[in-house]
């Protein structure tokens, strides 16, 4: 190849692109949105490239889809910890679209989350305690389930050191969708706290079909009638959708007690939802015992 | 030999991903010479094909610009082997007239390369010169050292860029 062969390579098999960036600099921005929604269908959770796209739609005044994708990565963020960086987001999310209250939600949601960061950090080490990493979890991964958990009316009345102490003695399992976790009138003692997807509470009524009294998600409490009152389960508890669990035992609740200052308390804190007590509200009423 | 326009952003030739020389001869040292003579005549301490429009792996680096024959080093189809630590400093580029900013590269790296003769040799670099080098195969794949940055540091480049892309288009008006 002579030294012309080298210079204009257009159609010679060189690849002359601008990047995303130089399109944003030299704002043709149409150019930068449509690269950008390229990736993302490629590859959905870079969270570059929807900060990038959010710019753009910006300078396209395309305002509520730059608010949707700052939305987008402001929950990625605070699911991984970075409540500052989410908050951050959503701010200027909220410059865009000042009258949008549901985003005032989400920063004060995130406010919160970030004042309970002592607690996360001890959540989570009871959690990496509870089997977590043994089990191939990462910490971001502990992270993401413990954003599951965090607006639980467990999580949120109960103290730190107790949350650590509680998390590390429990097991983390995952359930695959069709696993039955417990029958009716069954007295298995476990309590089981959902931190990802949905199980389903079913009762078979006089005409034989299972009728659904009841879905648990994540936050959810489910058991404590079984574990911590020696009574039965009040239905069928079956995965919907994929579950991550964590079951505490009664060798575990054992282990947990041991040393507590207040164990009437911790227990009080424990069934606090009373969710198996309004299951076994709802199904009476469903076999027509009254409400 | 003859000193070479140098590309100046925002012209795409410096977003080519450059081809490997498979063709070593006289055209091939042509070109070299060249850009030796145009990154003296800058002046600048390095410059890769692209710089100079050229779609083709081969970059020259020279710390001394010209004043030492021995810190002169051409590389064709250069890569990196090996690379280790990183440094902090700052950066300017010929193909980004009036912008530098801080940026990060290792402090030291092996280079394996051919010589104009298609001879594969190796080239062990520290400091300044593991810089360079670094810059310039960052070229040869269509990287600015621009792309590094992030954050603010990157926004404030991003104005920098946009000014230089509306002065090149105001000349070329």
């Amino acid at each position: 190849m002579d030294l012309k062969g080298w210079f204009g390579g257009k159609g010679r098999g060189s690849k002359q692109e601008y990047t995303i960036d130089d399109l944003i600099v030299l704002e043709r921005y149409e150019e930068a949105a449509e690269r950008l929604r390229q990736n993302l269908k490629a590859n959905p959770q870079d969270l570059h490239s929807h900060l990038k796209l959010a710019e753009v739609y910006t300078e396209l005044r395309q305002l509520d889809r730059a608010v949707d994708e700052y939305a987008f990565v402001a929950d990625e963020y605070a699911q991984d910890g970075f409540y500052d960086k989410g908050i951050a987001l959503l701010s200027r999310a909220s410059k865009l679209a000042p009258n949008d209250a549901s985003l005032r939600e989400r920063i004060e949601a995130q406010q919160r989350e970030k004042s309970m960061d002592h607690v996360r950090v001890l959540a989570i080490e009871g959690l990496r305690q509870s089997g977590g990493q043994a089990e191939g979890t990462s910490v971001l991964e502990l992270q993401r389930l413990w954003h599951n958990l965090a607006p639980s009316p467990l999580v949120q009345t109960m103290p730190g050191e107790l949350l650590w102490r509680l998390f590390a003695t429990m097991q983390l399992h995952r359930l695959e969708a069709g696993t039955v976790v417990a029958q009716e009138g069954s007295q298995e003692p476990f309590l089981l706290l959902i931190a990802r997807g949905t199980v389903e509470t079913t009762v078979q009524l006089a005409e034989g079909a299972a009728t659904l009294v009841r879905e648990l998600g994540p936050g959810d409490v489910m058991g404590e009638a079984a574990l911590l009152e020696r009574g039965a389960w009040p239905a069928d508890y079956r995965v919907a959708e994929a579950v991550t669990v964590l079951q505490l035992t009664r060798a575990g609740l054992e282990r947990c007690l041991v040393g507590l200052s207040d164990p009437r308390g911790f227990l009080e804190m424990l069934r606090g939802q009373h969710l198996d007590r309004e299951v076994a509200a709802a199904v009476k009423t469903l076999r027509g015992g009254g409400a | 030999m003859a000193i070479l326009a140098i590309r100046i952003y925002p012209d795409p030739v410096l977003r080519t991903k450059t081809r490997p020389v498979i063709e070593f001869g006289p055209a091939l040292a042509r070109l070299a010479a060249n850009m030796i003579e145009t990154m003296v005549a800058a002046p600048g301490i390095g410059l890769a094909a692209p710089q100079v429009g050229a779609e083709v792996r081969m970059a020259v680096v020279d710390l001394s610009v010209g004043e030492d024959p021995a810190q002169l080093h051409v590389m064709v189809n250069p890569e990196i082997v090996w690379r280790e630590g990183l440094e902090t400093d700052v950066e300017g580029c010929l193909s980004l007239p009036g912008i530098s900013d801080k940026v990060d590269r290792p402090t030291a790296v092996r280079v394996r390369a051919a010589d104009l003769a298609g001879r594969r040799f190796e080239l062990g670099a520290e400091g300044w010169l593991a810089r360079a080098v670094c810059h310039e195969i960052d070229h040869l794949d269509g990287i600015l050292f621009t792309d590094h940055l992030r954050g603010l540091r990157r926004e404030r480049v991003r104005r920098q860029l946009r000014k230089l892309a509306a002065e090149r288009e105001e000349v070329h008006a």
